[in-house]
């Protein structure tokens, strides 16, 4: 009955929405908006890709992934590298782009 | 070259772009792997329009269309050349803040012209450049050789932008030039240029110290 009780408390919990899915990549020489066009482009043509921000300041390329959907840190470096630019680091992490902007613009 | 051989180079050519204007392109020697992209230069005595293809990150292959129409030693100058050319990415750096670059670039075309129609041009380039948000800077030699002419167009860039603008806003640039066409202009251009990048759009005049003015357009796909 116990056990009963505490599947019964967590169902909500696992019923929630998944968190936000975003790849988080610092990329080195990212200078200029008219060369940076191609990896805002291959993010976009890729199925698992609900966003993508870029942000030349920062370095930083944000990419946020539809819920259940993966696209491994290998796809996301060659797109970099497709694009012509180097792949400095690429983190995971659960924040929405509209935080991650929104850090851009302080 | 006779003028029914000239033709069917010509339509060759047209077709070829058409095809390739729809893929997109970059106005850049090379661009971003399945980037295409459409430049156009204009000044009054030469113009100048490409569309080139990015199959790989480091190589480009497009088309292009030079027409000269001004003056040397007293003749008049009027002539085309239609050419398809390659063009490599030999060695990029990547720093934190700022990107460097050489390309280097081969082709053949055919000239039209008096005196010279049908005559095989071989096109020559080599590009490099250093730019950050702020500072840019790049040296460009466009060559065009046939047994009639030699055509070099040198090209020195110094620029710098008041702001370092970001991805989606406009970025200004002021820029110094040096620049010459070779066969044709007996001295270096000193152009004072303004430039703006509104993402994949690209958009430059100048005017000469002498009063001659010229634009640059670009567009990436």
């Amino acid at each position: 009955m116990k056990r009963f009780m505490v599947a019964f408390t967590l169902l909500p919990f696992l019923a929630l929405p998944a968190r936000a899915d975003t790849m988080e990549i610092k990329v080195l020489g990212m200078v200029c908006a008219f060369c940076a066009q191609g990896i805002e482009k291959h993010f976009r043509d890729e199925p698992a890709v609900a966003d993508v921000m870029v942000d030349l300041n920062r370095k930083l390329v944000a990419v946020l992934l539809k819920p259940d959907a993966k696209l491994d840190d290998a796809a996301a470096t060659r797109i970099i590298e497709d694009a012509g630019y180097k792949t400095a680091s690429l983190n995971h992490t659960d924040r929405p782009l509209d935080i991650i902007r929104a850090e851009g613009k302080n | 070259m006779n003028e029914a051989r000239f033709r069917i180079s010509l339509a060759a050519f047209l077709t070829a772009v058409i095809v390739f204007a729809p893929l997109a392109a970059q106005a850049h020697p090379v661009s971003f792997k399945n980037g295409t992209g459409v430049m156009f230069f204009a000044t009054p005595e030469w113009q100048d329009l490409e569309v080139f293809h990015s199959f790989e990150a480091d190589e480009a292959a497009g088309l292009r269309v030079l027409r000269l129409d001004g003056e040397k030693n007293g003749q008049s100058l009027d002539r085309r050349v239609f050419g398809a050319q390659y063009n490599k990415l030999l060695k990029r750096w990547w720093w934190e803040d700022a990107q460097a670059n050489i390309y280097l670039g081969g082709g053949l075309g055919v000239a039209d012209g008096k005196g010279v129609s049908g005559d095989p041009v071989g096109i020559g380039l080599l590009q490099a450049d250093y730019e950050t948000q702020r500072v840019y800077s790049a040296l460009k030699l466009d060559l065009f050789e046939s047994e009639e002419f030699t055509h070099l167009n040198w090209t020195a860039d110094l620029g710098a932008s008041p702001y370092a603008a970001n991805y989606d806003e406009l970025a200004p640039w002021f820029i110094l030039r040096f620049s010459q066409m070779t066969g044709m202009d007996d001295k270096p251009d000193v152009i004072p240029t303004f430039r703006l990048i509104y993402k994949q759009i690209f958009l430059e005049g100048g005017v000469s110290l002498d009063g001659d003015p010229r634009l640059t357009f670009m567009i990436h796909f």
